[in-house]
């Protein structure tokens, strides 16, 4: 199973995360990913300056924004790279 | 066992101090609570009432018996000269540390009791003291218990207004026993009683108005850690302290979880079931009540701290004369709930906490700004103490015991 961890601390929080956790959602569900992959809320992933921070298994990636979001949801798990 | 002890004020229309005066001691070993009432209104009656009061207190706080307490304050005070009364009523409560009390009354409405949610009778004594005649007894206190003092600016609420006859003892004794048998806390229902009588003097309050509600439960604790200590050691002392303190455990601060979490062995979670979009979500650490983001959440919880809901009701009451059949037009106050309570945030939550406790104590954490933190958004150092500082004010302001403890 792999995870994606939405960073929800304060500073994330006020950039806007909870748009991002939910364009998460979103996808996982449009690519029926719920088996394969986890969607969860994280705390302060300490990478504030660069939030919002969302980790995917285990690597931080700084998502400011839905587009960045879908970007990177497709660059990761699109099924042709879905190991 | 704690006392906890609400009162009410309202001085008669156009006066500038209230007739009634009103005192709560707290000893080490006894309680002692005064509610005294001055022959008619103004600064007269204030001077007489707070006289009464400091002597009643003063005396029973050296343990005089009440017979010589009483005799004092009939010595001490003139009787009105026009009427003929002495002239000032009175009431006096003390109990001790084991819930023994001793509730002596001289012409105030009787003091209504409840036990398990319903009104008792108090068989009182008559017992004469020079020229007063006082209603004695004694009995004892025990968890859940419910006494309700008013002066009799209650009791006649309405006179003139709205009822002709005054509100009346039995009916706010029925009135008190819905309040206490939704085990309201003691505010509410010292609120909500100044409220009706408020209602029923239409803005004219005709008396002195004064009520005091004082309602046994168990003493209210809560511990607070908010922010990572400055020194790394102090990590352990202040996990240890929370962990082995009583009552509520709550933890504010995504940083500070995390260490709590780490030095209690324990997992730190991220609860997303309590869908409330206005600030972070919650966490969950075994042991610990309550878990949540920092300064956004305080700074929901100081605004929520007036307003917030104490209790989840057990039943829904929206009109309390409606239980007792008068026809809902002439219902003096309703005690409007909503149907379906909107779900707590954690904000909401923290600041239930807070206003149910008694003693607060804050273990704050002062490290630097971590150098992860964003320089653009307030999240810095100065803001957390602001907040921790206002809150502890309001908290104090509304009575309770606030120890701020520092890790710097
Ligand atoms: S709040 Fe998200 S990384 Fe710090």
């Amino acid at each position: 199973m792999r995870t994606i961890e939405v960073c929800l601390g304060s500073s994330c929080f006020l950039k806007g995360a909870y748009a991002v956790l939910d364009t998460f959602v979103a996808l996982q569900r449009q690519h029926g990913l719920e088996d394969d992959v986890r969607v969860a809320g994280a705390f302060c992933q300490e990478h504030c300056r660069e939030g919002v921070s969302v980790a995917v298994d285990g690597t931080i990636y700084s998502v400011p924004d839905k587009d960045t979001a879908r970007a990177l949801f497709t660059r990761l798990f699109s099924t042709e790279s879905t190991p | 066992m704690y006392l906890d002890v609400q009162y009410r004020q309202r001085q008669k229309a156009g006066e500038e101090l209230c007739g009634d005066s009103i005192a709560v001691h707290r000893g080490d070993d006894e309680t002692v609570l005064v509610l005294a009432d001055g022959l008619g209104s103004g600064v007269k009656a204030n001077i007489l009432a707070t006289l009464t009061q400091k002597i009643a207190l003063t005396l029973v706080k050296a343990h005089l018996p009440i017979e010589e307490v009483v005799e004092t304050i009939a010595a001490t005070l003139p009787t009105c000269k026009v009427r003929n009364l002495a002239y000032s009523t009175f009431t006096i409560i003390r109990t001790a540390a084991d819930g023994a009390t001793e509730l002596v009354e001289f012409d105030n409405p009787p003091v209504f009791f409840y036990r398990d949610g319903l009104l008792h009778d108090l068989p009182r004594q008559e017992r004469r003291v020079g020229a007063l005649t006082l209603q004695q007894t004694a009995f004892t206190l025990r968890e859940g218990d419910v006494l309700v003092v008013v002066s009799d600016g209650v009791t006649h609420a309405g006179i003139g207004g709205r009822e002709p006859l005054g509100w009346r003892w039995e009916p706010i004794a029925r009135h008190l026993e819905v309040l206490v048998s939704h085990d309201l806390e003691a505010e509410e229902v010292a609120d909500n009683l100044l409220e009706a009588a408020d209602g029923l003097y239409q803005g004219n309050v005709g008396d002195d108005t004064s009520l005091m509600v004082i309602k046994c439960r168990p003493y209210r604790e809560v511990t607070l850690a908010v922010g990572p200590p400055r020194q790394e050691r102090d990590d352990t002392v202040m996990a240890t302290r929370l962990a082995a303190a009583d009552g509520t455990k709550i933890v504010c601060g995504g940083t500070t979880a995390k260490l709590i979490a780490r030095e209690l062995n324990r997992t730190l979670e991220v609860d997303l079931s309590v869908d409330a979009r206005d600030m972070p979500p919650p966490g969950k650490i075994a042991g610990i009540d309550l878990v949540t983001e920092g300064v956004i959440t305080i700074m929901h919880a100081i605004d929520a701290l007036d307003a917030v809901r104490l209790h989840k009701p057990r039943v829904q009451v929206h009109d309390v004369h409606y239980l007792y059949g008068r026809p809902a037009k002439q219902a003096a106050f309703a005690l409007a709930r909503p149907a379906a309570p909107t779900p707590e945030n954690p904000a909401e939550t923290l600041a239930r906490y807070l206003r149910l406790a008694d003693r607060v104590t804050l273990l704050l954490g002062c490290a630097l700004n971590p150098a992860h933190q964003n320089p653009e958004l307030p999240m810095h150092l100065g803001l957390k103490f602001h907040l921790v500082d206002h809150l502890a004010q309001k908290l104090r302001a509304r009575g309770k015991t606030v120890e701020v403890v520092t890790y710097d």
